[in-house]
């Protein structure tokens, strides 16, 4: 696809690494703006953020974006993140697995950075579907849906990345489509801010094959229809997903254009939690129990006058 | 000055980890390997390292590759099933180049096999474990001492060749306690990851060197590289350009080959006059060094070749040996990984025989003696 996008984002791509691989209308280029902007509005410098992925047509956005970069296994990207935060405590951590990455085959990651509260911004895209693979089903296929390894249609209950997160003990969890663009950097930037493990779940489309396969094959409909369509067979979502966004679609902070001065102050001023499902205030992440820990340790050695090795 | 210890394999294992610089370690318990991780997670946050428990070690071997990105010199330690776990990321390290130590206790395998008991069956998976026709550096300690030494050296190697190296230890070495020498800091030969001197825009961390590496960028310090499981160029981007491939593995052949005479480690032991040889690594070269003093004294011309580098195989000197002795007893734990080695660069020259066993006990001198005594009668 080609990029008409926000200056922003132009300030912060890989020029030699485009076009993207990604297919035209693919809800991933929205989301790579929205991270891009809320590095850009939090004030982050490239070099202390990295970004670290999994693989599938998701994976593919830590190669385009100009920030340090782990295009890491299937799956894995928490494991490798949680390495590179430990030896980079000051550095800002952003995974991003697509949802066979971080609900299938990485789970256990998943679940045990979040169990450590270890301090990753956490992006998933939920495009209901195996995208770089070509179209197999994947743990968030709703009930009932074609996929190229569900010809008779999947009978298998789709995960509710949500529940998982609770249980899990991630202290912050939000979740938003591609239609949202301007909430979805909010919540973004909001996660940037937690200390410990924030999760966000970003739905997206896939119409060249989740979409042609289940009667939504455009783009701009799959999109427009996100909240009816996509959630449509899948109620856990539904119920779930749908309000915050929707509100903040029909709402005054829907904005096409989040760089003009109207856009910015009615972001800055919209403080309503919309499509933060959870959040607890009091996190204190890993690393920085982790250091504290050694600042004590250092600390005793000294009063007790043993020379440092 | 160098001190004396008593320290035992696994001790000995973490303290040259230490002592070359390891400062994060990450990993899943797991017999016989377990003392390494337990006494890391107090020595390293001693010297301001950082330990971390994963929860398995698939998740173990990513996250040493993170903190090697992030700056740290990194090890992980496991043993068969864990090993096995490893090997997915563990091509990643080879393919990206990042250093690492993944220390592997060997214990009887297949799958949970005898967790307490020693073997060495892990040789072939240390060289082919991961897919992919790629190089790798694997050394194996023969004594307590070794256990110290090595680390210290698989530590300067992964760093020097940017690849993950592999420390094949087992069990019989492990969990013995013998005195060693440990030298002091300023006594040890310790290489320090060098920085990139050229700009970010003229940085390759990927550079397709022939015989050697780039150095590699830390995270975070503006250099602002990619790190991909792809094949990729000097940059580090994505390519399906078989030219730059091909170029790709070139370089990554080359660093290994062409610096054998720094990586190729290895003791001898009376072989200038021997007219029969062992060869033996790991915990059964103790016995292979017993059998040789014994079979002096009974005037048998016996001598050893202790590898302690397994990979790259130290091929030159082996068919030195098959040249120069009329046969080559193997002792080891397996059913002839090394000896089918010595095999294929004997040729024929010299009769090649394995001692054999997998099922939990050690060779002991004297099985190693009688077959030593078997082949002389048999040679005429
Ligand atoms: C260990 C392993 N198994 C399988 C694959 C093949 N594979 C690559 S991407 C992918 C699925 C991608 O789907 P998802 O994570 O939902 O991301 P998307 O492509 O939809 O963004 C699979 C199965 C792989 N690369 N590694
Ligand atoms: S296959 Fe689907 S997920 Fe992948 S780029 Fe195309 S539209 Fe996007």
């Amino acid at each position: 696809m080609t990029l008409q996008t926000s200056h922003i984002l132009r300030d912060y791509m890989r020029p030699e690494t485009l076009p993207t691989t990604w297919c035209a209308g693919c809800g991933l280029g929205i989301i790579m703006r929205s991270i891009v902007e809320a590095i850009h509005y939090q004030g982050l410098k490239k070099d202390d953020v990295a970004m670290v992925s999994g693989i599938g047509c998701t994976g593919r956005m830590s190669g385009y974006t100009d920030f340090n970069s782990i295009h890491t296994t299937h799956g894995r990207a928490p494991a490798f993140a949680t390495g590179l935060k430990l030896a980079r405590p000051d550095m800002q951590v952003i995974t991003i697995m697509g949802d066979g990455d971080a609900m299938s085959i990485g789970g256990n990651h998943l679940i045990s950075a979040m169990r450590r509260n270890m301090d990753i911004t956490a992006i998933v895209v939920n495009n209901s579907i195996y995208g770089l693979t070509g179209g197999q089903s994947s743990p968030t296929t709703p009930m009932d849906s074609r996929t190229t390894t569900a010809r008779h249609r999947t009978f298998e209950r789709p995960m509710n990345l949500e529940v998982l997160a609770r249980a899990g003990g991630a202290p912050f969890f939000a979740r938003a489509t591609v239609n949202h663009t301007a909430s979805l950097t909010k919540l973004i930037e909001r996660a940037l801010n937690i200390s410990g493990f924030a999760l966000v779940e970003i739905i997206s489309n896939c119409h060249v094959l989740y979409g042609k396969m289940n009667e939504q094959p455009v783009a701009s409909g799959m999109i427009a229809n996100m909240d009816k369509e996509t959630m449509r067979s899948n109620p856990l979502l539904k119920k779930r997903a749908s309000y915050p966004v929707r509100e903040t679609a029909t709402g005054k902070t829907y904005l096409r254009d989040s760089n003009s001065d109207a856009a910015q102050s009615s972001v800055a001023a919209d403080t309503k939690d919309r499509g933060v499902i959870f959040e607890n205030k009091g996190s204190v992440g890993f690393s920085r129990r982790y250091f504290s820990m050694l600042e004590n340790i250092r600390a005793q050695k000294e009063h007790a006058g043993r020379p440092d090795d | 000055m160098a001190e004396f210890e008593v320290m035992y394999g696994n001790q000995a294992i973490a303290e040259g980890a230490i002592a070359a610089g390891c400062r994060f370690y990450a990993g899943y318990p797991i017999t016989p390997s377990t003392e390494i991780a337990e006494i890391l997670s107090d020595r390293l946050p001693e010297v301001g390292g950082v330990f971390v428990q994963m929860e398995d070690e698939i998740a173990s071997m990513a996250a040493i590759i993170g903190a090697s990105l992030g700056g740290l010199k990194s090890a992980t330690a496991t043993s068969g099933p864990g090993f096995s776990l490893m090997q997915e990321n563990l091509g990643y390290a080879v393919g990206s180049e990042v250093p690492c130590v993944v220390i592997n206790v060997q214990r009887v395998g297949p799958s949970t096999g005898l967790p307490t008991k020693a073997a060495q069956g892990d040789v072939m998976q240390a060289r082919w474990g991961t897919h992919g026709d790629h190089p790798i550096i694997a050394l194996s300690p023969g004594s307590v001492q070794d256990c110290f030494d090595l680390t210290v050296k698989a530590f300067n190697f992964a760093e020097k060749y940017r690849t993950p190296v592999i420390f094949l230890a087992d069990a019989l070495v492990s969990a013995l306690q013998e005195k060693i020498s440990v030298p002091h800091s300023s006594e040890l030969d310790i290489y320090a990851r060098p920085k990139p001197t050229e700009s970010p825009e003229d940085y390759k961390a990927f550079a397709f060197t022939k015989g050697g590496v780039a150095p590699l960028a830390t995270f975070g310090e503006g250099y602002r590289y990619h790190v991909t499981g792809l094949s990729h160029d000097e940059k580090g981007y994505p390519t399906e350009d078989s030219a730059l491939v091909a170029q790709w593995w070139e370089h990554m052949h080359s660093k290994i080959e062409d610096n054998l005479d720094d990586i190729l480690l290895y003791e001898e032991k009376q072989l200038d006059d021997a007219e029969i040889a062992l060869i033996a690594y790991g915990g059964t070269s103790m016995a292979a060094d017993h059998a040789v003093a014994i079979a002096r004294q009974q005037g048998i011309k016996l001598g050893l070749l202790k590898l302690q580098t397994i990979w790259p195989f130290p091929e030159k000197r082996v068919k030195k040996l098959t040249e120069n002795v009329n046969c080559i007893v193997v002792p080891e734990l397996n059913f002839g990984q090394v000896r089918s080695e010595v095999e294929r660069l004997s040729a024929g020259q010299a009769a090649v025989v394995g001692v054999n066993k997998a099922d939990g006990n050690q060779i002991t001198p004297a099985e190693i003696l009688a077959e030593v005594t078997a082949q002389l009668r048999n040679t005429p």
